[in-house]
């Protein structure tokens, strides 16, 4: 049997695991540049108010109802999401991480008392990290995810569900074919069209008449709604060959010397990852563009920069990215989005030129002194001339929630 | 190669380790009693995808050594014992008190003779968050 343990409402989970004062009242938490609701607590889902709605047109009425509102705070989430699975792989030897909030688990095929497990699970991470789940089994993904979908809708449940084969038909036939996994709404409009409206009706389909429709990746679909698990084991991740710092201004950049500050700011983000993983670079490339979707003169251009020696030197980062953005700054644009990509990733072994190369032996131990500043008072607590001051292009997250689990300086307070 | 931790202050530093290619050179007589340096996780962190870390503000439990500014470790894991020092929410705050269960309800019992005890009545809004495992504290130095 398969597992999904799915965590409630996860990034508004999040955010209330330290702040008591909001166990009862709705949270809701906005996506980049405070744009629009991604994750809202019961609380404020039972307002009514729709994921994906935008911010300033559900504002007064999230404030009418004592809302907590909070910008995405990545940082704390992810911190929270490693001791789910922490907490996980303690009780099971085998827990594929499906996403930030979400994992499988594959449990041998004829385990006595499968409602232990659940309950047992769900009880462990809830108790260990603070953060509410709900857990479904089935013999496949699928049907685990189909499992797990009931559980979180039916109170009586109390968060978990066994979907045996005998009640197959019954659940399947409650879940709209738009709510199977991998179906999504264009393909389950096409479906319900052709008349086939819940999980059951996809899985009495015709197999061959589907894969021609709506190719292979359906035709899992049905074989796993039978029982038959094919989505396999997701190929672990390749280790990162590069280091990405990409996002959208919150307003339009005109002139190069506020772009400049921007790519810088996006070049210490990854440099700063980067010697957090003790690798070091050698190239480093930014893109720019404008915004697609204005009726503006369109441009978006990329150059790289490589350096003498790999390093994880961050002003020699910053330095590179500006003078690969000097090549590709064209004036009369208004800029939308920058990214500053470091690759050529290697990770030092031991440290032999260094001990004759004067020079770059001072900016390993600078580098290393950067490094414990940022952990100890946050990331961003020191940082380059060519970033520093004003910048009233940054993502908008004006209500963001302090790094409770990773900096020192912004523990929660008892 | 081999890694070569140096003192307290600076950070480690990978350095080629030549002695042991050389044929002639008696072979380290402490070769044999290496263990790992002392690594305060381990000390201090019982499972840490259970552990969190609090900032004291308040002085309600001087008398049991926790003072403001200092950290506490709270492993949220642990079944509450009755006499634990735990860090507990209670009408919407986090409060660090000890936990009596001995008696007929709970109370949460300061360590300052200051404050008085809280009677976890069932009106409350009471949870514990975790039992507190350690308190770290830093000294500061009147130079800074």
């Amino acid at each position: 049997m398969i597992g999904l343990v799915d965590c409630n409402s996860f990034y508004a989970s999040c955010e209330r695991l330290f702040r008591p004062d909001l166990h009862s009242r709705p949270v809701v938490v906005l996506s980049n540049n405070d744009g629009c609701v991604v994750t809202m607590s019961r609380e404020a889902k039972s307002l009514g108010i729709r994921r994906g709605a935008p911010y300033f047109k559900v504002r007064r009425e999230l404030e009418q109802a004592g809302a907590a509102v909070f910008s995405s705070n990545y940082t704390l989430y992810q911190s929270i999401s490693n001791r789910v699975m922490g907490a996980l792989e303690e009780l099971y030897p085998d827990v594929e991480v499906y996403s930030i909030d979400e994992a499988f688990l594959h449990l041998p095929h004829r385990v006595p008392d499968l409602g232990l497990h659940a309950a047992a699970s769900k009880e462990t991470v809830e108790r260990f990290v603070g953060i509410p789940v709900s857990v479904g089994f089935g013999r496949t993904k699928t049907l685990a995810k189909a499992a797990n979908r009931w559980a979180k809708q039916h109170r009586h449940t109390q968060g978990w569900f066994i979907l045996t084969e005998k009640r197959e038909e019954e659940i399947l036939r409650q879940l709209p074919v738009i709510d199977v996994w991998g179906i999504g709404s264009r393909k389950g409009r096409w479906l319900l069209q052709r008349g086939i409206r819940s999980a059951w009706d996809l899985r009495q389909a015709d197999a061959y008449w589907i894969k021609r429709h709506l190719t292979v990746v359906t035709l899992n679909t049905l074989w796993e709604l039978q029982g038959r698990a094919v989505i396999d084991h997701e190929p672990p991740a390749p280790p990162k060959q590069g280091i990405l710092s990409s996002r959208g201004f919150s307003q339009e950049i005109r002139e190069l010397p506020q772009l400049r500050q921007a790519v810088a700011d996006y070049a210490e983000r990854a440099a700063r990852k980067l010697a957090s993983q003790g690798s070091t670079a050698q190239y480093v490339t930014v893109q720019v563009r404008t915004n697609r979707f204005r009726d503006s003169p369109q441009y978006a251009n990329s150059a790289t920069v490589r350096l003498a020696e790999p390093t994880a030197y961050i002003p020699d980062l910053v330095q590179a990215a500006r003078r690969a953005l000097q090549r590709i700054f064209r004036p009369g644009y208004g800029y939308a989005k920058a990214g500053v990509f470091l690759f050529g990733i290697d990770v030092p072994e031991a440290s032999v030129p260094s001990l004759f190369a004067d020079g770059q032996q001072k900016k390993d131990s600078a580098a290393r002194a950067v490094g414990e500043v940022h952990r100890r008072y946050g990331a961003g607590s020191l940082r380059t001339l060519q970033s520093a001051g004003e910048q009233p292009w940054a993502m908008r997250r004006e209500l963001c929630s302090p790094c409770y689990t990773t900096s020192w300086s912004h523990l929660p307070r008892v | 190669m081999f890694r070569i931790k140096s003192s307290a202050h600076a950070p480690a530093v990978s350095l080629p380790l030549f002695a042991d290619h050389i044929p002639a050179g008696f072979p380290s007589p402490a070769a044999d009693f290496t263990e790992e340096e002392l690594d305060f996780n381990e000390l201090l962190i019982r499972r840490r995808c259970a552990t969190y870390c609090l900032r004291v503000s308040g002085d309600s439990m001087q008398g049991a050594g926790i003072l403001p500014g200092d950290i506490l470790v709270v492993d949220r894991s642990m079944y509450p014992l009755d006499n634990d020092i735990v860090v507990a929410s209670l009408d919407g705050e986090f409060t660090v008190k000890r936990l009596i269960t001995s008696g007929g309800q709970p109370v949460l019992r300061p360590e300052n003779p200051a404050y008085r005890e809280i009677i976890i009545t069932d009106d409350r809004d009471f949870l514990v968050f975790g039992v507190v495992t350690a308190v770290v504290r830093t000294m500061k130095r009147r130079g800074g």
